[in-house]
């Protein structure tokens, strides 16, 4: 019974740590050279305008449609829906101009996949930021 | 109860062996979880290196009026808008790629066509090259023309677009420059090339665009020249027989373009110029389109026109050569039977339309005074009745052909674009085409032909419009 108890509190404790959605914040690996950065600019990378930050290459990679991150990301710092995303990056990828982001799933995998390569840039929910990650934008 | 038993004892046996099988796994699964980051990195990269976008349009388009505008009648066309596109593109590096565009159109039966086949190298400071079978970027929305999604439009207002659109794409080579000035963006673009269909051969084509793009919006001009061609002979007979010429015909292009969509609202103007020499329609077009982005709604309204601006010198040029056999009877040409008739006092003896004008209306005066007698008289009588036949039916022609080539039309248009899922919108569109006597993008043939045998031309077209646009 007291077991129980415990795991129900920790489960509830868990739970609520990750309904506190903080909002979407921009990360890069623990140890990469990507320092802190502007909104403008992290807006610039995501939507392939710029593909270096203070001179180191900078890879963004997007998580997948519909997750919480995605949606705060794109709504509160890119500022643009995801019909006007789709239509936006339509536009430079049937001119042979760009490609979107790479999109690689939930926070967990963006977590991995900047703490594996340096030139990554990925957003993430406050919430899961950890020592793997180190935060270069938020808003 | 045997069992009862059995499982009771049972379960410390394999609650141990469970604990030391854990353990192994503990060790697999993390092997596992390694590989499979492994993989899905390698996977990764091997999206990054290539990659397949395609984009399809599928709908129908149906006008109020028989005689087809724009190759819309009044019958429901499934194909006319209906197209299908897949784009390859492969990264052999971050600096080079190919990239390859197959495209098929229900106007052309599905035909499937490489419209793009180039490769792309991009230097280090900005600049980039292509090279191979590339857009001709002309228009502001030359580039993604095929991509209805990207657009606000079930059909882009042809008074604009349709006149370059033979020579959407061409075998060339584009340079391109790119540059941050501030916030914003300048791209330069430099394309040269050459292209051809059954028709025609446009050749020497140098194109010019400059670019300044901001956060909320875009400016653009663009400047083209080419050299023109008719390959096709019953193209070349007829626009012979009008003494235009049918090979190195210069031709002009230019566009000025402007956009601005800061989120909810959304405007766009341009306004073309064609300036093509011989027989050619030289037109001036604009189009401006204002909408408001209401959640999933963008409800647009279009205005456009065209209007052709050298109605007065293909005019001359058709008259002044019109040198074909004209009179059945004498076998006499144009030139002869003026020249006839100004031995009787009626009109200068020239083919210009001036006095074609001057004979058809006074002609008839003097035959009715001219002596009824028989012999010389009456053979001088036949002359210049002959004369007078040949210089109005020469006008009538000439006029239908003439309202047939010219252009004078406006365009108003309502579209409702609704996003059902991102990357995927349902286009409706609404457009009233008016003409002012003139055929514009009326079928020209039916159009003369109506105009010479008396029938009546149509003054409007409304043209209904129903797209799925997607991009995946």
């Amino acid at each position: 019974m007291k077991l129980s108890k415990q795991l129900i509190t920790t489960l509830a404790l868990t739970a609520s740590m990750s309904m506190a959605h903080a909002g979407a914040v921009a990360v890069a690996g623990a140890s990469s050279p990507l320092a802190a950065a502007s909104s403008a600019d992290v807006v610039k990378v995501f939507l392939g305008k710029k593909k270096n930050l203070g001179g180191v290459t900078a890879i963004p990679v997007d998580q997948d449609e519909g997750t919480a991150a995605r949606g705060d990301f794109y709504t509160s710092i890119v500022k643009k829906s995801e019909s006007q995303l789709k239509s936006y990056w339509s536009r430079l990828i049937f001119t042979g101009k760009g490609q979107a982001p790479q999109v690689v799933g939930g926070d967990g995998d963006i977590k991995n996949m900047v703490a594996n390569n340096p030139n990554i840039i990925g957003y993430i929910d406050e919430s899961q930021v950890d020592t793997t990650v180190k935060v270069i934008f938020k808003p | 109860m045997a069992f009862k038993h059995l499982t009771y004892a049972a379960i410390p046996l394999i609650a141990a062996s469970m604990s030391v099988s854990l353990t192994t796994h503990a060790a697999t699964i993390d092997q596992l979880n390694r590989q499979i980051q492994k993989l899905s990195q390698r996977m990764a990269a091997q999206d990054q290196r290539f990659r397949i976008n395609g984009f399809a349009s599928f709908g129908i388009t149906q006008s109020d009026e028989e005689m087809a505008y724009n190759d819309i009648d009044d019958e429901v066309s499934f194909s006319r808008f209906s197209k299908l596109g897949l784009q390859m593109s492969f990264n052999m590096d971050a600096q080079n790629s190919v990239v390859t565009q197959l495209v098929s159109r229900g106007d052309n039966d599905w035909e499937t066509n490489a419209e793009w086949a180039y490769f792309k190298h991009e230097f280090n400071n900005g600049f980039s090259t292509k090279i191979g079978r590339i857009r001709l970027p002309a228009y502001q929305l030359s580039e993604f023309l095929d991509v209805g999604y990207a657009t606000p439009y079930a059909q882009i207002p042809a008074e604009t677009y349709d006149s370059l659109a033979p020579f959407a794409n061409m075998d060339g080579i584009d340079l391109g420059y790119s540059t941050d000035v501030g916030d914003n963006t300048l791209n330069l673009q430099l394309t040269y090339g050459h292209t051809k269909d059954d028709e025609f051969e446009l050749s020497g084509v140098i194109d010019f665009s400059a670019t300044f793009q901001s956060d909320t919006w875009s400016t653009r001009v663009a400047y083209g020249e080419a050299t023109l061609k008719i390959v096709s002979d019953d193209f070349k007979a007829a626009v012979g027989l009008y003494g235009g010429a049918t090979d190195d015909i210069e031709s002009t292009f230019t566009s000025v373009g402007f956009t601005y969509d800061p989120g909810d609202l959304y405007f766009t103007a341009e306004t073309t110029q064609l300036a093509i020499g011989s027989q050619f329609v030289d037109a001036d077009a604009m189009l401006a389109t204002l909408g408001y982005r209401m959640g999933r709604l963008l409800p647009t309204i279009t205005f456009a026109t065209t209007e052709s601006t050298d109605d007065e010198d293909r005019e001359f040029a058709r008259i002044s050569a019109a040198n074909p056999v004209l009179d059945a009877d004498s076998g006499a040409t144009l030139a002869v039977l003026m020249g006839a008739a100004n031995a009787f006092g009626v009109g200068d003896g020239s083919t210009s339309q001036a006095n074609l004008g001057v004979v058809a209306a006074t002609g008839a005066a003097t035959i009715a005074v001219l002596p009824t007698a028989t012999g010389t008289d009456l053979v001088n009588k036949g002359t210049l009745q002959g004369a007078v036949t040949a210089a109005s039916g020469v006008l009538t022609g000439h006029a239908g052909l003439q309202a047939a080539s010219n252009r004078n039309t406006q365009r108003i248009g309502l579209g409702l674009k609704y996003d059902m899922s991102p990357g995927t919108a349902l286009n409706l569109q609404y457009d009233i085409i008016t003409v002012d006597d003139e055929s514009g993008l009326f079928d020209d043939t039916a159009w003369a032909t109506n105009a010479a045998t008396g029938g009546t031309n149509p003054d409007s077209s409304n043209i209904l419009t129903i797209t799925i646009d997607t991009v995946f």
